[in-house]
């Protein structure tokens, strides 16, 4: 693999130098690359320093992902380390420079964690977080949360 | 009052300070971070002053209230919901109209949601008052416990009245869609309890034996086909209802010959259905395990892993009942002809705990413990029998679980082992629209 380096430049102007294997798995630089191999500076608008810092970190963790049975649980005790860093604002920030990025591997990580965070979550919560408006009438509410008591109680689920 | 900021010129000539307008607001209720100002973040923008630029940098969150959460938009918020699994996600669609509107009302992302969340196991029964109920069930631990939680009512157009009910005989399970047959109607149900879809389909006579299942185009892997096969008590035809096109029609072949048309256990499994089946011979009675494809429409066979001729099933002579329980995970894989079986448990009860054709049960393989729904003779009597729930466990252990409604009569309880929530949608007839696809 070559070890040409890649300068990442936030939109905070903080500036990341990397492996061109690793700035690779950001597709949206991978794309850049393809078009036009000399660049070497790629300013990166949607995304912030502190957050493109943990993109990077997930991608250098991530660069060569081997096939072993091992490999791929070292790596997911990782990945799950990781994510346990994070409060649900910063990981609703991962996952918009996930997207913006295009590093599907940590979009779906990312995605994942939230939806384990959130799914104990009121609604109530989860308007707030997602900015959600609510559009009910009080009468409407309360019959669609009528309509899905049986799902309520599932804290005794076997799990498989 | 908050903060204010402000923008300095010091004149060397004059030895003055003047001050410059900002082209932002000055005033804030507060600037969150002091650090703010010395961090160049944001956009820039410059003042002219004598053709020399002066550059002024404005921190741009300076006033945003500190627990902002950035918005997400629609396709990430999808994809995020994409992943809490179905129950979960049904109690979200409280949160808004859209919402519910996506969880309960979206064939597309039904079909992410399918292949993204992780998958539920729930334990259903239908009991003798003909109603599925929810069993609690946890067979870890050193005391394995079962209890019936709510019971699921079916939307049904027929009986506005709920006392009145459509009653269920037998369960059919695929893909969290339940086919629901009666032997006192002639119609059946495909319902998804947790969307609460139905569709309601004519037969001819109201006995039958009907499965559920998919066929699926090789190539794109979200187009499932959903399909029911079944045949009547009388005559050796065998139909197939498309739900798609709503439509029923008589496939190539006859049914397999059966002994008895009433006591075919079936399940499914990848969408294909799986059936045990007797059959008289010269010798006995033979049993055998088909499949059912529902891509190829055929019936393959499939070998068990225990001797499948007898010459009787049913030796009530013998004061023990043994039984033993065998799992494969490889039933598809036939490339080395035989499907590979594992024993898990082997069990030796009394005879009046006899585990007959009929029943179904749901196995814990790790614990070594399982759960059935079984007849209890009284006295030997075969008209005097208890239908109950017991728990048995690798020691032989019984444990009999109180699941309330003892009827005198009804449909054979049965332990739908492991209903799997989702919210895979119905196609009804016509189609109806679709988004995206």
């Amino acid at each position: 693999m070559s070890s040409n380096k890649i300068v990442l430049t936030s939109s905070d102007g903080e500036s990341f130098e990397v492996e061109e294997v690793v700035a690779r798995k950001l597709q949206i630089v991978g794309h850049m690359l393809e078009d036009d191999c000399v660049i070497n500076e790629i300013p990166l608008q949607n995304v912030t320093g502190d957050i493109l810092s943990m993109v990077i970190e997930y991608c250098k963790t991530h660069v060569d992902e081997e096939e072993s049975e091992e490999a791929q649980t070292k790596l997911k005790t990782w990945d799950e380390e990781f994510m346990k860093k994070f409060d649900i604002k910063t990981l609703l920030q991962i996952i918009l420079a996930a997207n913006y990025l295009n590093v599907k591997g940590l979009l779906d990580l990312v995605s994942q964690t939230i939806a384990d965070t959130i799914k104990d979550y009121t609604p109530e919560q989860i308007r707030e977080v997602f900015g959600v408006e609510n559009d009910y009438t009080e009468e409407e509410e309360a019959e669609v949360r009528k309509e899905n008591a049986w799902a309520f109680d599932e804290a005794d689920t076997p799990k498989p | 009052m908050g903060l204010s900021l402000s923008l300095l010129k010091y004149d060397f000539s004059t030895e003055k300070y003047e001050p410059v307008t900002l082209p932002f607001p000055s005033h804030a209720h507060c600037f969150r971070e002091a650090h703010c100002l010395s961090v160049v973040r944001g956009e820039k923008l410059s003042l002219s002053n004598d053709n020399i630029l002066l550059r002024a940098t404005c921190c741009r969150f300076l006033r945003r209230p500190t627990m902002t959460i950035p918005n997400l938009p629609k396709d990430l918020v999808e994809e995020v919901l994409s992943f809490v699994p179905a129950t979960y996600l049904k109690r979200l669609s409280s949160t808004c109209k859209p919402w519910n509107r996506l969880i309960h009302n979206d064939k597309r992302f039904a079909r992410k949601h399918f292949d993204n969340a992780a998958k539920e196991f729930l334990v259903f029964m239908l009991r003798k008052n003909f109603r599925i109920c929810r069993l609690s069930v946890n067979l870890h631990g050193t005391d394995p416990s079962a209890e019936v939680k709510g019971e699921l009512t079916i939307p049904d157009p027929y009986f506005k009245n709920s006392a009145d009910q459509f009653k269920i005989d037998k369960v059919f399970h695929c893909d969290g869609l339940l086919l629901c047959t009666s032997k006192l109607e002639r119609r059946m149900v495909v319902w998804n309890p947790l969307t609460g879809e139905t569709k309601w389909i004519q037969i001819r006579e109201e006995r039958g034996t009907f499965v559920l299942g998919y066929s699926q185009d090789k190539n794109k892997s979200c187009n499932k086909s959903y399909k029911i096969m079944g045949f009547y008590r009388s005559g050796g035809q065998v139909w197939e209802y498309d739900l798609n096109s709503d439509s029923w029609r008589v496939l190539d072949g006859i049914r397999p010959k059966w002994y008895s048309g009433f006591d075919y256990r079936c399940v499914s499994l990848k969408g294909n259905a799986y059936m045990l089946a007797k059959d008289v011979t010269d010798v006995g009675l033979s049993l055998s395990l088909l499949k059912y494809d529902f891509s190829t429409e055929k019936y393959v066979p499939v070998t068990l892993p225990f001797p499948s001729q007898a010459r009787s099933f049913n030796n009530a002579n013998h004061k023990r009942s043994k039984a033993e329980i065998w799992v494969t995970n490889k039933i598809d894989d036939t490339t080395k002809g035989a499907v590979s079986w594992s024993k898990v448990l082997a069990l030796d009860l009394s005879r009046e705990l006899q585990i007959s054709f009929k029943t179904n049960f749901l196995v814990d393989e790790e614990k070594k413990v399982f759960m059935c729904c079984v007849r209890l003779r009284e006295d030997g009597d075969e008209n005097k029998s208890k239908y109950k729930v017991y728990i048995v466990g690798e020691d032989n252990e019984v444990k009999e679980i109180d699941f309330g409604v003892n009827a005198t009569s009804g449909s054979w309880p049965t332990i739908l082992s492991l209903y799997v929530p989702s919210l895979v949608q119905i196609q009804q007839a016509g189609g109806k629209m679709e988004r995206g696809d």
